[in-house]
């Protein structure tokens, strides 16, 4: 897989902003970091500053919108919502991250 | 797919930079204020719940960075913030940015203004349909020589029997005549056509009508006349009234009928023709006899052709060796062995002898802009290259503060695209003007139009340059090391720079040296000549001597009446105070328009059968009586004419030395008789020798020369030479006034010095003018490998101040710095002019074209140019190596 490796953490980083959206439905980006570091129990180290860049690519690519609304605690804050087209690429996204995870597991076993 | 979603965003976000930039800060401050929160939550005390979360974040400066690299065109912005610097940093170094806009402006100033001449005199095409048919016409005789005009009779031959290839053929003749209205007289241009002139270059006329095909067969018939643009507007004010007016041509009415269209001058490129009448009416002139279009032996015209679509130029050319075998067949004695050649309108322009001189004289002049260019190029390259040195410490505190490496590349180069960016403005500028400069001239009273236009091709010439330019300035710096990876390296001691990348540039500068060299030697043999010439035997004393052209027949005068205001005229000048001598000649000495005739020589073998050599051409003069006084030409045998020599004496003729040699070799050439080829008055007995001299041009050859009595062989347009006492320009007035009193309203034209005459169509105008803009390149070339040299003594110098300062320190006597910094100099230099030996050696033969009385391999030429060379190098090194001697050893050693 000759792909750096921050592009990997890029790919990935998109992926986990849509499955996040998916989950929690609309939310800001301080709470997608937590979400994140929660599922991942503490041991993804993420800054959470590259998670921004990051949302604005997946913003430009289409797949998530932006827009903002008031918090609970009257605090304004910009809202990502998952479109219509991240929806599918999140389908497709998972499926080809099940498929590979499926292929190096195997792999991984019977060069044992 | 979405890479198109993702551009659009990023454009539409370059323009809403400052909204997003508003957003993002708020964004991320009401991220950290929810993180601050929560750590609040969860115990912290204010403070530390803040650094908590910033520190959680990252750098929030690098967030915000990376957020709108993503988010507008960076490409685009970084661009022009690029832009604003280099300007910034130009206004900072005023007086190198100075010297490298000007040589940029020059050497693309240069390059466009010599590519504007040949697009005027080479491509561009005529205003006419179909250009590129279009076809002129010689007539090589069977000695070699060629001329481009032939008889009516063989135009009329030559058009019926190419018909295969060509789909018409036009004649035209040039005229200089005078056309008067009420009573004043103008000198003008005129093209006498045949019918199909116009029909067939396909033009449309501004005004009335052109010449109908129908019309100019018959000899004086159709007394119509169509204006020249240009001299519609000068001399009638562009008055829509003239159709239909009637003046006089040579004394003959006209009617005018029409006015050529505006970008039309005629069918030669440059010649602002004035007025077109119908080949008939060439009998206007008077000196022809009224069976002139019927004469075969009259060669006057000048033929175009137009070839049929999808003939080449080598078919037709096929056709026409086949029609002049056939003519010279059927008339052996006036046209034997004559060939008949064509070549493309556009390689005829200029009379150079040759279609291939044309395109390689072009071709040198284009090659020796584009090295002129190149040589600014690798100058400025060199001059950008010690300015990168002196910025070294700007370059690392920008690394130093996050200036990635590509970056920093970017932003140089976009200084260089600035620079010629400047420099292509100023040599545009500088191109046209003098392109315009050059445009309208007069040469002789014909009016010349050279116009270096500018049209899309001298744009796309321009553009090109430009781009090489931009290349070579780019991709110098690539070969060197960048200006920052430069600057980065020199601070930590150059001796560990690449030897290669030295060595490319000293060679470049040691390829300026040489260039200068041949320029210098190609401007010093220029000069020479010009000198040699100027104290050349002309065979005739030129000082004192005032010309004035005259020619009766714009009057109206016929022969007799011509010949008596002549004979006036003489004695009346010769009357007047100041003046020594006077007389008349057909033409003057080198004139650009000399006569010229095939003769009948009477050798002692009379029988003149079908194996003899066919009959000479030899140039000649038909003038008064006192010429060889006049002008002092020396009789070495025999007498000069006298008044006895009259219309009804017997014809006689004087001849210079080579052609007694030539035809009476060994014998006592006085007595001898020869004739004009076909002439019906007989033989003229030879009465006088005279020295040989210069007839054509500075660079003649001896060649056969004769003259004969104007009373014997009228001409009406005669040059009147004064010779005065005193100054020439003395007695000009006087003379106008006599002249004036003969015959008011007489046009009196070309009136010059017999030294300016020379000056002009002697070739040492030609000369002297070729002298100085070859001097002004080599001064420029010189300029040039200067500052080149200067560039690379400096960066040495610099590059290695370090190592100087160590010797200075250790004691080292100052004459071995000297030695070390100009080391390097004095060998680029010897290189240099090695090379440039070298290249003027290989260009020897081309330049001996044009030189006169000295070779193109002149040792003193050589060495002046070489001693030339030398000391304005040193000159160069001079500065750099006197900073070198003055280096603080304590500077240069903290530098480490």
């Amino acid at each position: 897989m000759p792909q750096s490796k921050s592009e990997v953490v890029r790919g990935t980083l998109d992926l986990m902003i849509l499955k996040t959206l998916d989950t929690l439905g609309p939310m800001h980006g301080w709470g997608i970091a937590q979400r994140i570091r929660q599922v991942s129990k503490d041991l993804l180290h993420l800054n959470q500053g590259t998670l921004y860049p990051a949302l604005l690519r997946v913003e430009q690519q289409g797949w998530i919108q932006g827009e903002w609304k008031i918090t609970e605690n009257n605090r304004r804050a910009r809202y990502y919502s998952l479109t219509r087209a991240g929806k599918k690429r999140l389908v497709a996204e998972t499926r080809e991250w099940q498929r590979f995870a499926g292929f190096m597991t195997h792999l991984l076993d019977t060069s044992k | 797919m979405t890479w198109i979603r993702v551009t659009v965003s990023r454009v539409g976000a370059m323009f809403r930079a400052r909204r997003r930039d508003l957003e993002l800060s708020e964004e991320l401050r009401s991220h950290i204020q929810m993180q601050t929160e929560a750590n609040e939550r969860r115990g912290m005390p204010a403070e530390e719940a803040r650094y908590a979360a910033l520190r959680e974040f990252g750098g929030v400066t690098q967030v915000a960075e990376s957020y709108r690299e993503q988010l507008g065109l960076p490409l685009v912005e970084t661009f022009f913030q690029d832009i604003q610097f280099a300007f910034r940093m130009f206004r900072k170094a005023p007086s190198f940015t100075a010297i490298a806009v000007l040589s940029l402006g020059l050497g693309i100033g240069v390059n466009t203004a010599t590519f504007g001449l040949v697009n005027t005199v080479l491509l561009r095409p005529l205003p006419v349909r179909d250009p590129d048919q279009l076809v002129t016409f010689s007539f090589r005789q069977h000695d070699g020589t060629s001329a481009p005009v032939f008889s009516y009779p063989d135009y009329k031959d030559i058009r019926r029997q190419a018909a295969a290839v060509f789909s018409d053929i036009l004649a035209y003749r040039v005229g200089l005549d005078g056309l008067s209205i009420n009573g004043q007289a103008d000198r003008i241009m005129v093209h006498y056509v045949t019918g199909n002139y116009f029909s067939q270059l396909g033009v449309q006329p501004a005004l009335g009508r052109l010449i109908l095909p129908s019309e100019g067969e018959s000899p004086e018939a159709d007394p119509v006349l169509v204006l020249g643009y240009s001299y519609w507007h000068t001399r009638f004010a562009g008055d829509p009234t003239v159709i239909g007016r009637r003046v006089l041509i040579d004394g003959h009415p006209v009617t005018i009928v029409g006015v050529a269209p505006q970008q039309f001058r005629s069918v030669q490129a440059f010649i602002d023709v004035q007025g077109y009448l119908p080949l008939g009416m060439v009998l206007v002139e008077g000196n022809y006899p009224r069976d002139v279009l019927d004469a075969r032996n009259m060669r006057m015209f000048s033929l175009v052709g137009r070839l049929r679509p999808g003939v080449t130029l080598n078919q037709a050319e096929t056709v026409l060796k086949i029609v002049g075998k056939r003519l010279s067949d059927t008339y052996p004695r006036l046209l034997e062995g004559m060939t008949i050649e064509a070549q493309r309108e556009a390689l005829g322009r200029l009379p150079l002898g040759g279609s291939q001189r044309l395109v390689a004289i072009s071709a040198l002049f284009l090659g020796l802009a584009a090295l002129v260019l190149v040589l600014t190029c690798v100058n400025i390259g060199n001059l950008l290259m010690v300015r990168a040195i002196g910025r070294a410490k700007e370059m690392a505190v920008r690394a130093a503060l996050g200036g990635s490496r590509a970056r920093l590349i970017r932003q140089s180069l976009t200084e260089t695209v600035v620079l010629v960016f400047l420099g292509t403005v100023s040599g545009l500028v500088l191109g046209t003007w003098i392109g315009r400069a050059l445009s309208t001239t007069e040469l002789h009273g014909i009016p010349i139009h050279l116009e270096a236009h500018f049209d899309w091709r001298v744009f796309g010439y321009n553009l090109a340059a430009t781009a090489l330019t931009g290349l070579m300035l780019s991709v110098l710096p690539a070969l060197r090391g960048s200006d920052a990876e430069l600057s980065m390296v020199s601070r930590e001691g150059g001796q560990r720079f690449s030897a290669g990348s030295q060595r490319l540039r000293s060679a470049l500068v040691a390829v300026q040296v040489g260039g200068s060299f041949l320029l210098l030697m190609v401007a010093g043999l220029l000069a020479h000549s010009l000198e040699k010439a100027q104290r050349l035997d002309l065979g005739f004393d030129p000082t004192h001597v005032v010309n004035f052209s005259l020619d009766p027949r714009h009057l109206g005068y016929d022969t007799v009446r011509g010949g008596e205001f002549y004979q006036q005229a003489l004695r009346r000048v010769r009357a007047l105070p100041g003046v020594e001598f006077v007389c008349l000649a057909c033409c003057g000495p080198m004139s650009p328009s000399p006569l010229f005739a095939p003769l009948w020589i009477e050798s002692s073998s009379t029988k003149q059968d079908r194996s003899q050599p066919p009959d000479p051409v030899i140039f000649f003069n038909q003038v008064s009586h006192d010429f060889f006084e006049t002008l002092r030409i020396p009789i070495l045998s025999g007498r000069a004419f006298t008044g006895f020599d009259g219309r009804d004496a017997p014809r006689v003729a004087i001849i210079n030395q080579t052609m007694a040699e030539r035809f009476w070799p060994g014998r006592d050439p006085l007595g001898q008789k020869f004739q004009f080829a076909g002439d019906s008055r007989g033989s003229m007995r030879v009465i006088g020798v005279v020295k040989d001299g210069k007839y054509l041009g500075i660079s003649d050859r001896p060649q056969s020369y004769f003259y004969v009595p104007l009373e014997q062989n009228y001409g009406s347009s005669e040059v009147l030479m004064v010779r005065s006492t005193g100054a020439p320009e003395t007695v000009t007035a006087e003379v106008r006034e006599e002249i004036r009193a003969l015959a008011p309203g007489l046009p009196v034209t070309g009136v010059e010095t017999m030294l300016e005459q020379l000056d002009e169509s002697g070739g040492v105008g030609t000369l002297r003018r070729s002298a100085v803009l070859a001097a002004a390149l080599a001064g420029f070339g010189l300029a040039l490998a200067l500052i080149g040299l200067y560039g690379v003594t400096s960066f040495t110098a610099a590059q290695r101040a370090h190592e100087i300062g160590i010797r200075i320190a250790l004691g080292a006597p100052p004459g071995s710095i000297r030695g070390l910094v100009l080391g390097q100099g004095a060998i680029v230099v010897c290189a240099g002019i090695i090379a440039g030996v070298a290249l003027s050696v290989a260009s020897a033969p081309i330049v001996g074209r044009f030189l006169v009385g000295i070779s193109p391999n002149d040792p003193w030429t050589y060495a002046e140019a070489a001693l030339l060379v030398v000391s304005v190098t040193l000159a160069a090194c001079y500065l750099p190596v006197r900073r070198a001697m003055l280096v603080d050893p304590l500077v240069a050693l903290r530098q480490e």
